[in-house]
């Protein structure tokens, strides 16, 4: 039994899967499926938060074999992975800022001939500028206070027009002290206040506490901050 | 007239102020990671500053700036231009990034590495100190509480500590009523529980500082720390001195760090070669008979070698290598031990 949800996202027997890009090769200790003479790999809801939307009822996912993206937190590649399996001809910018992350995703990405690892903090995009393109999406799954003005940010910058952006609210990494509806709220407003025009948002109990799984839509004004 | 230019893993490109490409100074590829990089102007971007005085540069001079905006958003007519394939630039890119990773990859984890040695030396040192007023303090305490020998000089710490006189020690009622030890008063009670109150608190810190080095293991020598554990690991490293040197070592150099006296002994000709440094502390080495720890001792320092240097050019955790070794010290303790063979002098 395979369903293809979106394009490159199926169900399998009753699962979510990926088309595997390393045939023979798991990521994160994921099982892998053959069906049809095609290797999948299982794609776990309580590991990968965008797993975890699609199952909630993501209506629509902007992902495409030949997407452009630019994930911001890509940690060990557990999401990006997937990501790169769906997106076979595109490019996945996997920024990550952790040293440590880095090391297990250096070998992925290795593996992995549309994954491009950039070992820096999101919040510096002078750091990585020059090896980035106007990309389609942007996926946000960075844990700091200040996560929405970092991904405005990289929006404004490398988002093309219209394109769409990802952004995973942590309620908890922003502020503790409010109710996380409270956080999401004023998140939100910033989304919005700067243009962005919000499409979907899910929350992501029972996989993940107090995330806001936002998907949005943007179209930037050329920035010109002048004089830097 | 006002022009913009802007860095790619190409080279410079140089735009109008209504985004036409004016020029453009590709980089030499094997040269790109460093220039791209650089955080002054590099000798492509001055030849272009002096063909176009009034150029603007990213990121150096300005960021964002709209040379950038122009060279990100036409990525595709660009390349065409400057006839280079996609599937061309895409390798760059790659390898542009994979180099620019690395290289920051290196220098985020080289220092880090002295904080190992620096670690495991103070957890030692710490320990020798525990051991030597902890036993201070005991002897201290049995002045008043004689009965109480057999208690272990840590534990003895946190009793006192907590409870002070021995009639106040819970479990040793019956004792302290026919305890032959001295009566003391109140301050000098009051200067032991305040002495062995800073003992537990130092008995704290090396539970803190030994999840600490453990940590840091996890994340500069994963492959020695599952091999060894994180004190051991810990210990070669700082006689090595980073986890790269230990990397550039064999393992019959590893098999002897920390026995270096044995082994300058053994080199002027006086002496047996030493079969075991710090790895000795290992338990299958320790555990085995004399004639076997050799053997045991050359395979794990073999396999450390490899471990080492996994973990300083990268390549995550390799699970394999301890249950090669394993496997190895299982045949070793198969093998019956041999006639010894006189010893030729």
């Amino acid at each position: 039994m395979i369903r293809e949800l979106f394009e490159g996202v199926y169900r399998l027997n009753g699962e979510l899967a990926t088309l595997n890009l390393t045939p023979g090769r798991r990521v994160y200790g994921e099982k892998l499926v053959t069906h049809g003479g095609r290797e999948y790999r299982l794609w776990n809801p309580h590991r990968s938060k965008l797993a975890a939307a699609i199952l909630l009822g993501l209506e629509h996912l902007p992902l495409g074999r030949r997407t452009k993206v630019l994930y911001l937190g890509a940690a060990q590649g557990t999401t990006a992975s997937h990501i790169s399996d769906i997106a076979r001809e595109g490019i996945v910018y996997c920024v990550e800022v952790s040293p440590r992350a880095m090391q297990s995703l250096l070998p992925l990405a290795e593996a992995r001939e549309n994954m491009v690892p950039i070992l820096a903090s999101a919040a510096e995009p002078e750091s990585y500028c020059y090896l980035l393109e106007k990309v389609d999406l942007v996926y946000q799954d960075i844990a700091r206070p200040e996560q929405t003005e970092i991904l405005l940010e990289n929006l404004r910058l490398f988002l093309r027009k219209g394109g769409h952006f990802i952004h995973i609210i942590k309620a908890r990494s922003i502020d503790v002290t409010v109710r996380p509806n409270e956080v999401f709220r004023r998140e939100m407003d910033k989304l919005t206040g700067a243009g962005a025009q919000l499409l979907q948002t899910l929350r992501l109990e029972p996989y993940e506490k107090d995330h806001l799984f936002v998907l949005g839509r943007f179209s930037a004004a050329t920035p010109h901050k002048q004089d830097r | 007239m006002p022009s913009y230019g802007a860095r790619s893993v190409l080279g410079v490109f140089i735009f109008s102020d209504r985004g036409e490409l004016l020029d453009f100074e590709p980089f030499d590829a094997g040269e790109a990671a460093q220039k791209i990089t650089a955080t002054e102007l590099t000798p492509e971007e001055r030849r272009l500053k002096k063909r176009f005085p009034d150029a603007v540069f990213e990121p150096v001079e300005e960021f964002p700036s709209p040379g950038g905006e122009f060279l990100r958003g036409n990525m595709e007519a660009l390349l065409e231009r400057i006839g280079i394939s996609r599937q061309e630039y895409n390798l760059r890119l790659r390898r542009v990034a994979f180099e620019v990773t690395r290289d920051r990859l290196k220098r985020a984890l080289e220092k880090r590495d002295l904080l190992i040695k620096q670690a495991v030396l103070a957890l030692e040192e710490l320990e020798e100190a525990l051991n030597v007023l902890s036993s201070r303090l005991k002897e201290w305490y049995l002045i008043h509480f004689p009965e109480a020998e057999q208690e272990d000089a840590a534990g003895i710490a946190e009793l006192i500590h907590r409870y002070g006189r021995r009639e106040a020690l819970p479990g040793y009622e019956e004792l302290a009523e026919r305890s032959t030890g001295a009566e003391l008063t109140d301050d000098d009670i009051a200067m032991l529980r305040c002495f062995a109150g800073e003992l537990c608190r130092l008995l704290e810190l090396r539970e803190e500082l030994e999840r600490y080095l453990d940590e840091l293991m996890s994340s500069l020598a994963p492959n020695v720390r599952h091999l060894v554990g994180a004190r051991i690991g810990a210990k070669l490293i700082a006689l090595a001195g980073s986890v790269e040197k230990l990397a550039s070592m064999p393992g019959s150099r590893i098999q002897v760090l920390g026995a270096e006296k044995a082994l300058f002994r053994h080199l002027r000709g006086r002496g047996k070669p030493p079969k075991h440094g710090v790895i000795f502390q290992y338990p299958a080495i320790k555990a085995a008979p004399k004639w076997q720890r050799g053997k045991i001792a050359r395979a794990l320092a073999a396999k450390l070698a490899i471990a080492a240097r996994v973990d300083a050019f990268g390549g995550g955790l390799r699970e394999e290598l301890k249950q090669r070794f394993e496997a190895r010290v299982g045949e070793i303790k198969r093998t019956p031990r041999r006639k010894r063979r006189r010893r030729r002098r």
